[in-house]
């Protein structure tokens, strides 16, 4: 789940020069009207995200923005700050343009509606 | 560096370590990695330590996690957080399809390599990181000796 790939940085921040990708963590879950994807992206803010659709491909790429506190060195570290990216494949039964997507606590979730046709619906018995 | 231990652990979380060891293992005699360990099965927050003379700021991934449901205590040379994230959605319509993201509740204690003041600590959560600031208590700050002359 969390293959490393070594992407090179462009963005002035406190992270090195050259820093890794992680695999984030995504719960999906379907009802019957829309799918939810929800990623963790610890250290990542809403204008972090960048969220593309492109031949039924779902990709997000963030970068986290973590300062080191000032006047500190770090004495141990568990976990790697720096991008993520993850690529989802989205069946043709969704409305690509009804995407929406927000940022809170460090979590992205994407709602991705169904379309009208492929929803499923309650039949009244007369 | 000083060591991170943490309690209390479940009694089959040893295969865990085990399992996690035989990993680091494999991994030490293959190529070198850049993999993100996923240590979190029996180590939950992660933890990220900063270190100064007058204390340690201690940096803990909890994305998704309301700040209101996590307890911070500090007690001698002590820290302990527990809490609960993600709430598992009590929707029986809704089909989980894959659930990586960890959920249930959680408590780590960390040894710290002094005695806090308890009333100095600050905590602060921000983008699924909570920033918890501990201060040496006065009488473990370093002090500076004089010399004085003979």
């Amino acid at each position: 789940m969390s293959v490393g790939q070594e992407t090179k940085m462009t963005t002035k921040t406190s992270v090195p020069q050259t820093c890794v990708t992680y695999v984030p963590d995504v719960d999906i879950i379907e009802d019957s009207e829309r799918i939810r994807l929800i990623a963790d992206l610890p250290g990542v803010t809403q204008s972090g995200v960048d969220l593309t659709v492109e031949n039924n491909m779902l990709s997000i790429s963030a970068t986290a923005a973590i300062t080191p506190p000032e006047g500190y060195t770090l004495a141990g570290q568990e976990y790697g700050v720096g991008n993520y990216h993850r690529d989802f494949t989205l069946s043709d039964a969704v409305d690509v343009n009804g995407i929406a997507a927000r940022v809170k606590n460090g979590v992205l979730e994407v709602v991705i509606p169904k379309r009208e046709e492929v929803k499923t619906r309650k039949i009244k018995i007369e | 560096m000083f060591e991170l231990t943490t309690w209390p652990r479940s009694p089959w979380s040893i295969f865990n370590e085990l399992e996690s060891l035989q990993d680091t293992m494999n991994k030490a005699l293959s190529e070198p990695s850049r993999e993100r360990p996923d240590v979190r099965r029996y180590r939950y927050p992660l933890m990220n330590v900063w270190s100064a003379q007058e204390g340690l700021i201690i940096d803990a991934e909890l994305p998704g996690v309301n700040p209101g449901d996590v307890e911070i205590n500090v007690m001698g040379d002590e820290l302990s957080l527990s809490g609960k994230i993600n709430p598992q959605p009590q929707d029986k319509r809704e089909v989980m399809h894959r659930q990586e993201r960890p959920s249930g509740s959680f408590s780590r204690t960390l040894q710290l390599p002094f005695r806090a003041n308890p009333e100095g600590v600050k905590a602060s959560f921000k983008d699924g990181i909570l920033r918890v600031s501990i201060p040496r208590s006065e009488a473990e700050k370093p002090k500076r000796i004089a010399i004085s002359a003979a």
